[in-house]
């Protein structure tokens, strides 16, 4: 064989030689790689968004909710069932989830809105163990109560209960008191701030004076000195109250807020007493029924609640919109303060339903502290700890130990069905049906698809390039005959047919994986300001992972090669006195 | 099938043969459309021999050169060149026998346009595996045919001479003791060909290179040391007439 050296010296000269034939080659494997990485990089990016909704590798254990004949209906997910599914020697992890099983009410504000929702039936509990999305989250994502020795657990006196609250709301909240309803409603209602509901005018007035973002720090600020102040000076609450609500610069959010609060009952009487409040009230609440200081229940979002809010509430309640990720974004800027809420145990917002259980409410105090892909899709997801002794406390201990369903990893895909046959046969449950996975089986079909197609692009280019080397080869007939006359081998002959190839194939490729980058940051940019947003919209709708333009490389100059061998092949086996024969 | 050398058939011991062939056959084609090229030819040249192939188109002489250049296969026979048995000799070492000892010089010159001559000169070095001073070899090699100054020329800016004489040089590159010429002056004029006919007698003189011309013209086979004339594949004796009534009937056309 010829030196390498002087074999990549041909092949280039050789190739800077003939641009036609390079153009006319290449043209193909660039279209089919660009096609091939276009749409591996789109299919890509479904499947990330998909992982993020539904975390696909994970299976849901459910009790059959319907008797079926011979069956055992009476069925339940409790700890021993947790334990027989974590003995198979499949499953690599089997976690319960438990659902709050009687009504609850939520009640926060947000933006400047205030927001009332359901929590019963809509909450879950988990381990926390489980959720370990990032930092923030395994730092606070954990059952509080438990640690007895928090230093934070101090005696506190609550402030009294709002004799007019339909659901139970912060009393010791006036750093949100971004609606002077709070302020009314609060532990510190100044004789002023009961006309405040009806007269927006401290609100426009804070909203023309501190419209610039630098005020972005002032709800922080004023959430930590309006407790203090809130009981010294009301007016100073009130006013740091107003001016959060032009730091989220929505005078539309703050005319909602405020007409829907103007509704409300007139201001009840003055309480005169006053309360300690507990420390760090992002992070702590004053307990009513046990009087001491409780860090707030820790609660993750799917990254759904957050996409629906964006997309359906957001747009309907007139609220801002955060295009990214929502709640980091927000606790980043403004730390806990912008995710508190309430969540009243045996409450509910629903009309007609209210008391179903025969224990008084209780108020509990909530922080939201991050968005978790082990979430519930819709509703609020909380360590399991909590879920279990609220429905202890509100239903009896059965109701503690009924998990709603058992999230079960397989060490393998595979064993999937071998796992769903075991449980419907030796224990009588199954498997939920998993929308993640039919969505997958759907993103994969497409993924095929194209991929089908690209490859169809690239076979064709392949017969192009055969097609086009031949015809070259048989132009060079005289030059081969020359190199072999002057002492080339059959086989450098190959190879430098060949190396010509491989050259179109990475350049080629290389053009591809160009062209389909440029395609794709076309498309982002048409995209983000000409189609509307829906749920779940990504950014960039492409994801050219390490290994798609890797693989594109390689399949490209693979081809390519392959192409050229049957031309190369021919180059070689001329006989170099048929070659030289004078036309 | 008579041998026109009667001592090349005596010195058939030939170790010390630079070419020496046996009953080599060679056809084109099958079926009817079959020709036979060679029919049986047997020759031995010695190292430092001159010698001339003539014969009328057809005659089988490019072939038989070709065959001795392992440029072509022979269909039976037996072919050895500097000591190798090129027909069991693989591919690799028939290669490698063209690229260190063996040079050719065709009729048409063969240059490869898109290379400069010094290019063309040193195109032998990218297939050898120790090539050194490449281009101080290659412009000895220019400058001994006279084309010092046309190292960075192209052939297409040349004259049929020059081009020749560059095709000669790249032959000469590899230090040859082997130059098979198919028709080198066919393409020239006389004035030219006078030319290129005397290098290769200084050639033979002085380098003691072996050289085996295959020709039509007379001018040529008359500085030949030795003239072997072929006949319908096969290698006939001749005289002066015969020679001179072939020439005549080729019209002095190529071979």
């Amino acid at each position: 064989m010829m030196p390498a050296k002087n074999l990549v010296r041909m092949v280039v000269a050789n190739t800077l030689r003939s641009p036609r034939h390079f153009i006319l080659s290449a043209f193909g494997i660039v279209i089919g790689i660009g096609a091939f990485v276009l749409f591996l990089a789109l299919t890509q990016r479904a499947g990330s968004v998909l992982e993020k909704v539904f975390p696909v590798e994970e299976v849901r254990v459910v009790a059959p909710s319907v008797s079926l004949l011979g069956k055992d209906a009476s069925k339940r997910l409790d700890d021993t069932t947790v334990e027989t599914i974590r003995a198979r020697p499949e499953v690599k992890s089997a976690v319960p989830r438990l659902s709050l099983a009687f009504p609850a009410a939520g009640r926060g504000s947000f933006e400047g809105s205030d927001l009332k929702f359901e929590v019963g039936g809509f909450a879950d509990g988990v381990d926390p163990n489980f959720v370990r999305d990032d930092d923030r989250i395994r730092e606070l994502f954990k059952d509080w109560d438990a640690l007895k020795d928090d230093p934070n657990r101090v005696a506190c006196v609550p402030p009294p209960p709002d004799p007019y609250e339909d659901v139970i709301h912060p009393p010791g909240a006036p750093p949100k008191a971004k609606k002077p309803r709070d302020s009314a409603w609060g532990d510190h209602p100044a004789p002023g701030a009961g006309s405040a509901p009806t007269s927006p005018a401290p609100g426009s007035a804070g909203s023309a004076t501190t419209p610039d973002t630098g005020s972005a720090s002032a709800p922080t600020t004023g959430s930590a000195t309006a407790p203090a102040g809130g009981t010294i000076a009301p007016a100073a609450g009130t006013s740091a109250g107003s001016a959060v609500v032009p730091a989220v610069g929505s005078a539309a959010a703050t005319s909602a807020g405020s007409g829907s609060a103007a509704g409300a009952p007139p201001a009840p009487p003055v309480p005169t007493k006053y309360y300690n409040p507990c420390p760090e009230p992002d992070r702590y609440y004053c307990d009513e029924a046990e009087r001491i200081c409780k860090h707030r229940v820790p609660v993750v979002l799917s990254a759904t609640v957050v996409e629906l809010y964006n997309n359906q509430f957001a747009k309907s309640h007139g609220l801002p919109i955060a295009d990214k990720d929502l709640v980091n974004l927000l606790i980043q800027q403004r730390g806990l303060s912008a995710m508190r809420f309430s969540i009243g145990l045996g409450n509910t917002t629903i009309s007609g339903t209210a008391k179903m259980s025969n224990r008084r409410p209780h108020r509990v105090e909530a922080v939201i502290v991050g968005v978790s892909t082990r979430a519930m899709p819709v509703g609020v997801t909380m360590p399991i700890q909590y879920i279990k002794r609220w429905n202890e406390a509100f239903l009896g201990v059965e109701a503690a130990s009924s998990y709603s369903a058992i999230i079960v990893t397989l060490k393998d895909q595979k064993q999937l069905a071998p796992f769903s046959q075991w449980l419907i046969d030796e224990q009588g449950l199954r498997l939920d049906d998993n929308i993640g996975e039919r969505f997958a089986t759907v993103v994969f079909v497409i993924r095929l698809l194209f991929l089908i197609i690209s490859v169809a692009i690239l076979v064709i280019a392949i017969i192009n390039i055969g097609h086009n080397f031949f015809i070259q080869v048989s132009e060079r007939r005289r030059e081969i005959g020359i190199m072999r006359a002057v002492g080339a081998t059959e086989g450098d002959v190959q190879l430098i047919v060949l190396g010509e190839a491989a050259v179109i194939g990475v350049v080629g490729g290389l053009l591809g994986i160009g062209l389909a980058v440029g395609i794709g940051m076309t498309w982002n940019a048409y995209a983000a300001s000409n189609i509307p947003r829906f749920p779940f919209k990504p950014e960039s709708w492409f994801e050219f992972k390490t290994w798609i333009w890797a693989s594109a490389l390689g399949f490209s100059t693979l081809f390519c090669i392959l192409g050229g061998y049957l031309p190369a092949r021919r180059a070689a086996k001329m006989q170099p006195a048929q070659a030289l024969a004078q036309n | 099938m008579t041998p026109s050398a009667t001592r090349g058939t005596v010195r058939a011991v030939a170790v010390a043969s630079v070419v020496r062939l046996r009953d080599v056959t060679k056809s084109y084609g099958a079926g009817a459309a079959k020709t036979q090229v060679l029919r049986g030819v047997s020759i031995d040249v010695e190292p430092g021999e001159f010698v001339a192939l003539v014969g009328q188109s057809g005659s089988g002489k490019s072939t038989l050169l070709n065959i001795i250049g392992g440029l072509d296969q022979p269909d039976s026979g037996e072919v050895e060149v500097l000591g190798i048995d090129t027909l069991k000799a693989g591919d690799a070492k028939r290669a490698q026998l063209r690229n260190q000892s063996i040079g050719f010089i065709f009729q048409a010159f063969n240059l490869m346009d898109h290379l400069t001559c010094l290019g063309n000169v040193v195109i032998p070095a990218s297939f050898a595996h120790d090539a050194k001073d490449v281009e101080a070899r290659g412009r000895e090699a220019l400058r001994r045919v006279g084309l010092s100054d046309f190292a960075h020329r192209r052939p297409g800016e040349l004259s049929g001479g020059q081009k020749q004489r560059v095709a000669i040089a790249r032959a000469l590159f590899g230090a040859p003791t082997l130059l098979l010429c198919d028709e080198p002056t066919g393409n020239l004029d006389s004035e030219t060909g006078k030319g290129v006919i005397d290098f290769f007698r200084e050639l033979n003189d002085k380098d003691r290179v072996t050289l085996v011309i295959v020709t039509h013209e007379r001018r040529v086979s008359s500085v030949a040391k030795r003239v072997i004339a072929m006949r319908d594949g096969m290698i006939v004796e001749t005289s002066d007439e015969e020679l001179a009534a072939a020439h005549a009937a080729s019209g002095g056309g190529p071979s």
